[in-house]
């Protein structure tokens, strides 16, 4: 059975149809590449996910749990934790509480929950920022700030949205290096929507590419890279090097 | 300028600032946390006043007993307000306006209700302690001075406390902080809310039980109160709880200048001043961050 099953999910908001009838599932300890344009309907499906947005049709089962049932403030405790493509902070608490109120949710425990906050810390290398607070931290340890939250949470589903968007070239690959290696020791499964095909690539064992709302390919990274519908709609079809 | 006057105007002022101050921290805790100005916020502290006046004067209870019992209720009011009226507003998508509207509501509902229980005539209302003022060299302070002072100092340092050190203090800053981010570490949004809502209730009915046996009691005796609650919160900044606090201690010390060296008239008329003034020259108060909004 796979961990996440998304079936024939649709999202209109207004005239708009952001997502129609996508269907898509995740394994335990898979990570699913999630592609697109802008306005394919990646982040929507992530809030569709996280329960922030509601399907009009559809269904989403984590386990043989409908996730429909739930708020997302009760998704922590199915194991369910998310990043987001503008890192959602809190002004006033330090690098270390953050870390903790996730952790706390999902250990239910106070000691446990400084623990883990702290190997995540460590983890992450955000050890030096512990005390501080993130709004006066530079964007990209930000974003590293807002994963880590997610990370703390330990959950079985990440869904990460852009997580290097606005990194640099080397910041982009210690990300990558740190998400294959946290997917081996923590088999958690992973959504990754990101725009750097070439991330994607090198982290995803499975691909799926949305336009307009709707699922135009699906498969291995290579064979998602080279389906013409793919090239037509996202990659270019005069060169499809990448975008 | 007589300075044992002038100590007792500043010492009055600080009193009557104190009460202010805890009228704005409930204002400006439900509207941190919710985005919602609670117009009933004075009604809801009226008829809690009314509960205590009922248990101590009508039923015969010890009045600090019947001031926490009326405490409690407050608690609940608040609660069923935010549970009962303004999540199911929430969750049919109502405007920030169209909930402002539904406190306005339930403040003129509960106005209603008060006069029709306990009548328009005015009541007196026991003060919490009575015995001889404390002087301190030339200075005399009215016992109930001292109440409303170590009133508003402690409740200040209980909330810093909560709001600095407990569990549950870090969640609601969370949520005070970034909605969306708190929901996604697993904190029950909705249930801050209505913890918002019960715990600035309270606050405002310490704020009338502290101003009754001043004001005497009647539904709309209130109005005043609120009012000034609203000049502290926006001096202070209404996303501030120290503003809050800064703000209330200001305006009743600026209040007792003017009624004393100026006119009654100014005195009676500054909190309304006070508000123009803020939001024309400095819209986000003395210690409110402001929203930043794109252009």
């Amino acid at each position: 059975m796979p961990l996440l099953e998304i079936s024939g999910v649709s999202v209109a908001f207004g005239g708009v149809r952001a997502l129609d009838e996508v269907t898509l599932s995740v394994e335990e300890g898979q990570v699913l590449g999630l592609i697109g344009p802008n306005g394919a309907g990646k982040t929507t499906l992530l809030n569709v996910a996280s329960r922030f947005v509601s399907p009009q049709r559809g269904d989403l089962r984590l386990g043989n749990r409908s996730l429909l049932r739930y708020r997302p403030d009760q998704l922590v405790g199915l194991g369910v934790a998310r990043s987001f493509q503008i890192p959602q902070l809190f002004s006033g608490l330090s690098v270390l509480d953050h870390l903790r109120l996730a952790a706390e949710r999902s250990t239910r425990q106070r000691d446990s929950a400084e623990r883990v906050a702290r190997e995540v810390l460590e983890e992450l290398e955000l050890g030096e920022v512990a005390a501080s607070f993130p709004h006066l931290l530079p964007s990209a340890v930000q974003k590293r700030v807002d994963l880590a939250r997610a990370v703390a949470a330990r959950p079985r589903l990440l869904l990460l949205d852009e997580p290097a968007a606005g990194l640099g070239a080397e910041e982009r690959v210690s990300f990558a290096r740190w998400l294959r290696e946290f997917r081996r020791r923590q088999g958690c499964a992973v959504i990754l929507v990101e725009h750097d095909v070439e991330l994607v690539a090198g982290c995803s064992d499975r691909v799926v590419v949305l336009d307009f709302g709707r699922i135009i390919a699906s498969g291995s990274p290579e064979a998602v890279r080279r389906d013409p519908a793919v090239l037509q709609a996202y990659l270019g079809v005069a060169n499809g090097a990448g975008a | 300028m007589d300075l044992r006057v002038l100590s007792d105007v500043l010492v009055g002022g600080l009193a009557a600032g104190a009460v202010y101050a805890l009228m704005a921290l409930g204002l400006v805790l439900i509207y941190k946390t919710t985005d919602v100005v609670n117009f009933g916020h004075g009604d809801i502290a009226t008829v809690s006043t009314f509960v205590a006046y009922a248990l101590a004067v009508q039923a015969g209870w010890p009045v600090l007993a019947a001031a926490v019992a009326a405490l409690g209720f407050a608690a609940l009011l608040g609660a069923v307000v935010e549970l009962g009226l303004l999540q199911p507003a929430r969750f049919r998508q109502a405007s920030v306006l169209g909930l402002v509207v539904v406190t306005l509501g339930v403040g003129l509902t509960l106005n209603g209700l008060a006069g029709i229980v306990w009548g328009h005539d005015v009541k007196s209302f026991p003060f919490l302690l009575t015995g001889p003022p404390l002087r301190a060299g030339e200075l005399t302070i009215p016992v109930d001075q001292i109440l409303n002072l170590a009133a508003g100092v402690a409740i200040a340092a209980v909330l810093y406390a909560f709001f600095r050190f407990s569990d549950l203090g870090v969640a609601m800053r969370a949520v005070l902080s970034n909605r969306t981010a708190a929901e996604l570490v697993g904190i029950p949004v909705r249930r801050v809310f209505a913890l918002s809502w019960a715990l600035g209730s309270v606050l405002g009915a310490v704020a009338g039980i502290l101003a009754a046996p001043i004001l005497y009691l009647e539904p709309n005796r209130m109005v005043d109160l609120l009012l000034r609650g609203f000049a502290a919160a926006v001096l202070g900044g209404m996303d501030s709880l120290p503003g809050a606090v800064a703000g209330g201690a200001l305006l009743g010390v600026l209040e007792n200048l003017a009624g004393t060296y100026g006119s009654i008239d100014l005195k009676a008329s500054l909190a309304f001043v006070v508000i123009v003034l803020v939001l024309v020259v400095r819209p986000h108060g003395l210690l409110g961050a402001g929203r930043v909004r794109r252009a």
